[in-house]
C-alpha cells in the first residue's frame, strides 16, 4: 500500500512566468519532466508511483495560459483555464454542451482542474472529450521548435495517450462557435458512458452529425460509422437504431451493463439534439 | 537522489500572516497541519475522493492533500479554525450545531469549508445544488440529510447578513 498522506517522490521543481520559459525547460528535460497544471490527476499518479518525473514543471503562475477571448468566430480558451473559469466566463455560454458535461465535476475539482490538463490526461472518461471532439475544437502546441496546431481528434491517440511530443507544451483551445441552425446535446451516466451529439437539419432529413462517445471504452472519439448511418437520411426511429447498434459496437462485449445504459442514453442524446437543431 | 531545495514560501492563513520553509514536495495540508499546528483539516483519503482535506485557497474550496505547498506561495488560505470571528462561530457552524448534522466529525471540516465556498459563489443553493456540491465529500455517518439542512439554513443566514 502507497502512504497517500505524503508525495514520497522527490523532483526538481520549476515555475516558469513565460511560456518560452516553460518550453525551453520541456526541451531540457522533456523526457524526464511533466507539466503540473491544477494537480488532480498528475498528484495522485505521483503518488500512487504510476509516475515518476525528475523535473516538475508548474505551468499556473503563467498568466497568459489563462486567458479566454474570442478571435473572429472561435472562443479561445488557455490551457490553464479551470473548469471553474469556463463555466463562469459569459463566451463559453454559447458552448452549452461543454457547460453541462463540466457539471457533474465536484466543485473542488472544478477549481482545481484545468481544460488543458483534461486534455493532456486524455482518460476516455474526461469530462471535456465528448464536447471538445463534436464542436471540432483544435489545439495549439508549443516547443522549443516551434508550433502547431492539432485537431482534437488527433490528440487522443490511446488510453491515457495523447499525440503530444515530450517537449510540446498545449497552450491554447480553439472552440468554432456551432452554427446557429445546428443542434448539440450532452448525456452521461456517471463515468460509464457519455455522448455529445451535433446536428444540422433540413425539415425531416439529418444533413450533418457529428458524434462522441466517451467513458468506459479504450478512447474517447468520434464515431463516424454512426454518423454516417444518420446523415443524409430521413432522421427516424429505424435510423436513430442503427446508429444506435454502431455506437455499441464500440464497447466492449464484456461490458454488457455500459452496453446497456448505452443502449438507453444513445437515442435520448441524438433526439435531444435533433429537436435543437433548426 | 535528487536534491530538493527548500524554499520560502509566504501565506496568510485565517488571517495571519506567516513565512515557511517548504521542500517542493511538500503537501499544503501536511504544511497546516504539521508545520502550523491545524489540525482541524482532515486526511481522509489522499486521491481526491473524499473531501476531509478541503481548504479555502483565495476564496475557493480545493483539496489540500493534492497542493503542493509552493504552488500557493502568496496566497490566502482558510480553514476550518479561521471561520468562527471573536469566537463567536460562524452562522455555517452555527446550523451544523442545531440540526445536528455532525456525528464523528471527521469529514465536517471539510464540508464546512465547502458550504462556505459554495455559499460565497451561490448564496441561496437549491437542495439539488448542495447535493450536486456534496458529491466530492463522504461521510459515513449521517446519511448526508441534515448536512443537507444545515447548509441551507446557513445560506439563509447568510443572506440575512
Amino acid at each position: 500500500m502507497v502512504n497517500t498522506r505524503i508525495l514520497a517522490s522527490e523532483f526538481e521543481y520549476f515555475e516558469p512566468r513565460t511560456i518560452n520559459e516553460a518550453v525551453n525547460l520541456l526541451a531540457k528535460y522533456g523526457q524526464e519532466a511533466r507539466v503540473l497544471a491544477g494537480g488532480s490527476d498528475l498528484i495522485v499518479d505521483m503518488k500512487v508511483e504510476k509516475v515518476n518525473p525528475k523535473y516538475l514543471i508548474y505551468i499556473g503562475k503563467i498568466p497568459e495560459l489563462r486567458s479566454i477571448a474570442k478571435v473572429g468566430n472561435e472562443v479561445v480558451v488557455g490551457a490553464n483555464a479551470t473548469f471553474f473559469d469556463l463555466i463562469k466566463s459569459p463566451l463559453l455560454q454559447s458552448f452549452p454542451i461543454l457547460l453541462e458535461a463540466l457539471k457533474s465535476i465536484q466543485l473542488e475539482i472544478k477549481m482545481m482542474g484545468t481544460i488543458g490538463g483534461n486534455i493532456c490526461s486524455a482518460a476516455p472518461t474526461a469530462s471535456t472529450a465528448t464536447p471538445l471532439l463534436v464542436l471540432n475544437a483544435w489545439v495549439k502546441v508549443v516547443s522549443a521548435r516551434g508550433s502547431r496546431t492539432i485537431p482534437i481528434e488527433k490528440v487522443y491517440v490511446g488510453n491515457r495517450k495523447t499525440s503530444l511530443a515530450p517537449d510540446e507544451l498545449l497552450t491554447e483551445i480553439h472552440l468554432p462557435v456551432l452554427d446557429s441552425r445546428y443542434g448539440a446535446a450532452f448525456g452521461e451516466i456517471k463515468t460509464k458512458i457519455k455522448f455529445a451529439v451535433v446536428i444540422g437539419r433540413r425539415r425531416d432529413v439529418c444533413e450533418h452529425c457529428r458524434i462522441a462517445i466517451g467513458g468506459d471504452v479504450e478512447v474517447a472519439k468520434r464515431v463516424e460509422k454512426a454518423e454516417k448511418l444518420l446523415e443524409g437520411k430521413v432522421f427516424n426511429e429505424r435510423a436513430i437504431e442503427e446508429a444506435c447498434d454502431a455506437v455499441v459496437e464500440e464497447i466492449d462485449p464484456d461490458n454488457w451493463y455500459v452496453r446497456e445504459v448505452a443502449k438507453y442514453l444513445f437515442p435520448k442524446v441524438v433526439r435531444e439534439a435533433w429537436g435543437k437543431a433548426r | 537522489m535528487i536534491f530538493m531545495e527548500e524554499r520560502k514560501i509566504r501565506l496568510k492563513v485565517n488571517g495571519k500572516d506567516c513565512e515557511l520553509s517548504v521542500k517542493p514536495n511538500e503537501l499544503l495540508l501536511n504544511v497546516l497541519r504539521n508545520k502550523l499546528g491545524l489540525t482541524g483539516t482532515k486526511y481522509g483519503c489522499g486521491t481526491g475522493d473524499c473531501g476531509a482535506c478541503t481548504v479555502l485557497i483565495n476564496n475557493e474550496p480545493r483539496l489540500s492533500c493534492l497542493t503542493l505547498a509552493v504552488t500557493v506561495d502568496g496566497a490566502e488560505i482558510t480553514t476550518i479554525e479561521g471561520l468562527a470571528t471573536n469566537g463567536k462561530l460562524h452562522p455555517i457552524q452555527e446550523a451544523f450545531v442545531k440540526h445536528g448534522a455532525i456525528q464523528c466529525g471527521f469529514c465536517i471540516p471539510g464540508i464546512v469549508i465547502m458550504a462556505k465556498g459554495l455559499l460565497d459563489i451561490n448564496p441561496n443553493p437549491t437542495v439539488e445544488e448542495i447535493k450536486e456540491a456534496l458529491k466530492g465529500h463522504l461521510c459515513r455517518c449521517t446519511g448526508y440529510i441534515n448536512i443537507i439542512k444545515a447548509i441551507k439554513a446557513a445560506a439563509l443566514e447568510v443572506s440575512k447578513g
